[in-house]
């Protein structure tokens, strides 16, 4: 069937459409809300089969074999991980230290166990995927890389980043073949620059603007010699208003408005119209968000194109193109939408973005692709699958 | 009836176009390679129809292969009552009257949550929490407002003194009101406020005692705060929030990594809804005390108008405001 050509790209093709997928996810919510939540497992395994029955190389579709049931079972074990946590550490404090102890050792253990689940579930013209990642390997990025980047203020999370993402194309298998990959470390800090530039700026404005506000005040304080500085104490006897005090005064009582909440007058700023100043405080939270969004977009499509186009799986390889401002093109639209239609929408979000990055994402066949071969393998238990998702360790490969 | 499939053998990565006959009989005949095999519906699987995805078969061999006819699938399988419950949920997704009811149903589900159910539950269990839940809350956070926040105050000994004779008089008049304590505070950028903080604590600003005609307007605002405490708004407020994010999350599912927003804005609608409940609920509880110890309700209304004179409110904040319109509060106490 294959046409064996050096180098050729396939490209990858999704063919799911939002109608047929929102039917899907309004019958998914249902039932998961009228079976109190144990339907969720089979609703999760409907979705995900529909990713991947849409998801097609070369003509073939993937599937998704993984067992509603033993995903249940995992989030059993969960939901009873939890309880057992939240009934017992309110009442015997030390136990808190026992559980994250537990909860370290055992998170590593967790992420080769999901990825493994996921792997072996996956599979692609009656191939499955695999996952062999070693707990040893696991417990160093996973725990001991986390550490090392806290200590260093974030400075080595590019380099955690490049050997999570490492540890997760490495250790994978299509059939008996295992992929590569050629990532340098520098490439993953040419990514994280920008966004690591970003907070240096914000400690750099955090010093510089007290430090004017603190002159300004100080050049106020010489003109105004009844102005003196209160140490911090209630019984202090009280003073005189000064002038300065007194327009002060005047400014929190025309803006600071409602009796009572402290959130209400800490938002508002002094000096403006009433109203103009939600309006303005509103716009700087908007410009805020799409900066933070725009970052982490940023850093989100350089990543998947970096992973991809550095994994190699024997002499083919993958290629990935999308692009920073399409990303963030769809991803504004789709939030726009899903908030404006109270969700209805986000089937057409999740259909619309998978589109984009599939028609952007190749596998480049040097050779031929039927020569694959199927590997023996056991059936794995999904509890590892579910404890990272209800403990929201993404990997997000 | 007689369809085209695509093979795999499970054992190399091939793929064959081959011919698939669904006998009337109930067996299956798969031609591959020029031999044909002919297998029982008991000893195949197909997967359940899933939209329009190809279907999986899975043959005895370990072998499968993708049917995209799904009609003629469900057709094969419907005349040999091999329907399985699954197909349910495709009849569920396929008819356009099911899926508009699916659509009402959530909708209707999500907002009894967010209005009935949820508030129900947290009171429920907040009553039920000792004491000591609350004031482990509100731990430091007097000291933190003092830091960011307030100076000391600069009112009167007598002043202070006067309110806090009628504020100990206030307590006496409830049971387990001994963390009640009342502070005064210089509001700086806060001006004219009062607060009531989930330790006991309730700060009064030396703005708020400067703008009031008379002690009753501060006895009023004191009750509002103190219905705050009575009621464990702090708590119920932090259990109702997490309620609805929790709640959202898990409604609107993970299919995007960027959901933090968009369950962010949602959220913050409907905690400011659940803050103008409780701050009603605290008025409620303002006016029976003013009624029952022979305070005029209107001094309620009078300092509230003062405090807001100042300030028009627009629209869009009375969405996005934890305080119930001014107006409509006086309206209540007049």
């Amino acid at each position: 069937m294959d046409n064996p050509q050096s180098g050729r790209a396939i490209q990858f093709q999704f063919n799911g459409t939002s109608g047929e997928y929102f039917k899907i996810w309004i019958v998914n919510i249902m039932l998961s809300i009228i079976t109190l939540g144990i339907y969720s497992p089979w609703a999760k395994v409907r979705k995900k089969r529909y990713f991947y029955g849409n998801t097609t190389l070369d003509s073939s579709s993937f599937d998704y074999l993984g067992d509603p049931l033993a995903i249940l079972k995992g989030r059993m074990i969960v939901f009873a991980f939890i309880l057992v946590y939240a009934s017992t550490t309110q009442y015997i404090p030390l136990l808190e230290f026992a559980f994250i102890i537990i909860y370290l050792i055992g998170l590593p253990w967790m992420v080769v166990k999901s990825l493994q689940f996921n792997a072996r579930n996956s599979a692609y013209r009656n191939i499955r995927f695999n996952f062999e990642g070693r707990l040893g390997e696991a417990t160093f990025i996973f725990i001991f890389l986390s550490f090392i980047s806290m200590l260093t203020l974030g400075l080595a999370v590019p380099y955690a980043i490049k050997r999570m993402k490492q540890f997760t194309v490495e250790n994978s298998y299509f059939g008996t073949s295992q992929f590569e990959f050629h990532a340098t470390t520098g490439a993953f800090y040419r990514i994280y620059l920008l966004p690591m530039l970003i907070p240096f700026i914000g400690i750099l404005a955090a010093i510089a603007i007290p430090a004017y506000q603190g002159y300004v005040t100080a050049a106020k304080t010489q003109q105004d010699p009844q102005h003196q500085v209160q140490p911090p104490r209630e019984t202090q006897t009280p003073d005189q208003n000064g002038s300065y005090e007194e327009q002060e005064f005047k400014h929190a009582i025309e803006n600071c408005v409602r009796a009572p909440g402290p959130e209400q007058c800490a938002k508002q700023e002094i000096n403006q119209e009433p109203g103009a100043e939600v309006f303005a405080g509103m716009g700087a939270v908007l410009i805020a968000y799409l900066l933070m969004g725009l970052i982490w977009v940023y850093v989100h499509t350089r990543s998947i194109n970096l992973v991809l186009n550095s994994t190699t799986l024997n002499a083919h390889s993958l290629q990935s193109k999308i692009r920073v401002r399409n990303m963030f093109y769809i991803y504004l639209t789709n939030i726009l939408g899903v908030l404006f239609s109270l969700g209805l929408l986000i089937p057409w979000a999740s259909i619309r973005l998978a589109k984009y990055r599939l028609a952007n994402t190749a596998f480049i066949a040097n050779g031929e692709i039927h020569n694959f071969i199927a590997d023996q393998q056991k059936s794995v238990s999904a509890t590892g699958g579910e404890f990272t998702e209800a403990f929201d360790i993404d990997l997000g490969f | 009836m007689k369809t085209r499939a695509r093979y795999y053998d499970g054992s190399a990565s091939v793929v064959s176009e081959i011919e698939i006959a669904l006998n009337d009989d109930g067996s299956i005949h798969v031609l591959h390679s020029g031999h044909g095999e002919t297998y029982l519906l008991t000893d195949v699987r197909f997967s359940s129809r899933l939209g329009n995805t190809p279907r999986l078969l899975t043959l005895p061999n370990g072998a499968t292969c993708h049917i995209v006819d799904n009609d003629l699938v469900d057709a094969f399988l419907k005349q040999h009552s091999a329907v399985r419950s699954s197909s349910f949920i495709h009849a569920l997704e396929s008819k356009i009257s099911y899926v508009i009811a699916a659509v009402i149903f959530t909708a209707a589900f999500t907002w009894g949550m967010i209005t009935y159910g949820i508030p129900a539950m947290a009171s429920e269990v907040a009553y039920r929490l000792p004491d000591s839940v609350d004031r482990s809350l509100g731990t430091g956070t007097l000291e933190t407002l003092d830091k960011i926040a307030f100076e000391p105050t600069k009112l009167d000994a007598a002043v202070k003194m006067r309110l806090t004779k009628r504020f100990d008089k206030m307590k006496q008049a409830i049971t387990d009101s001994s963390d009640y304590r009342l502070v005064f505070r210089s509001g700086k950028e806060i001006g004219a406020n009062a607060f009531a903080l989930p330790s006991g604590i309730i700060i009064v600003t030396d703005e708020l005692v400067t703008i009031s005609k008379n002690d009753d307007e501060i006895v009023a605002i004191l009750a509002h705060e103190i219905g705050h405490l009575i009621h464990r708004h702090s708590i119920r407020m932090a259990m109702q929030n997490s309620a609805v994010a929790v709640l959202i999350a898990a409604i609107t599912g993970d299919p995007f990594s960027t959901s933090s927003l968009i369950v962010a804005l949602p959220t913050v609608l409907v905690n400011s809804k659940y803050s103008r409940e409780f701050e009603t609920e605290a008025d409620d509880y303002a006016y029976q005390y003013m009624t029952t110890n022979n305070i005029a309700p209107h001094y309620f209304a009078d300092i509230l108008e003062r405090i807001t004179d100042t300030k028009k409110e627009s629209k869009m904040e009375s969405y996005l405001s934890s305080h119930p319109g001014t107006a409509e509060r006086v309206q209540r106490f007049r």
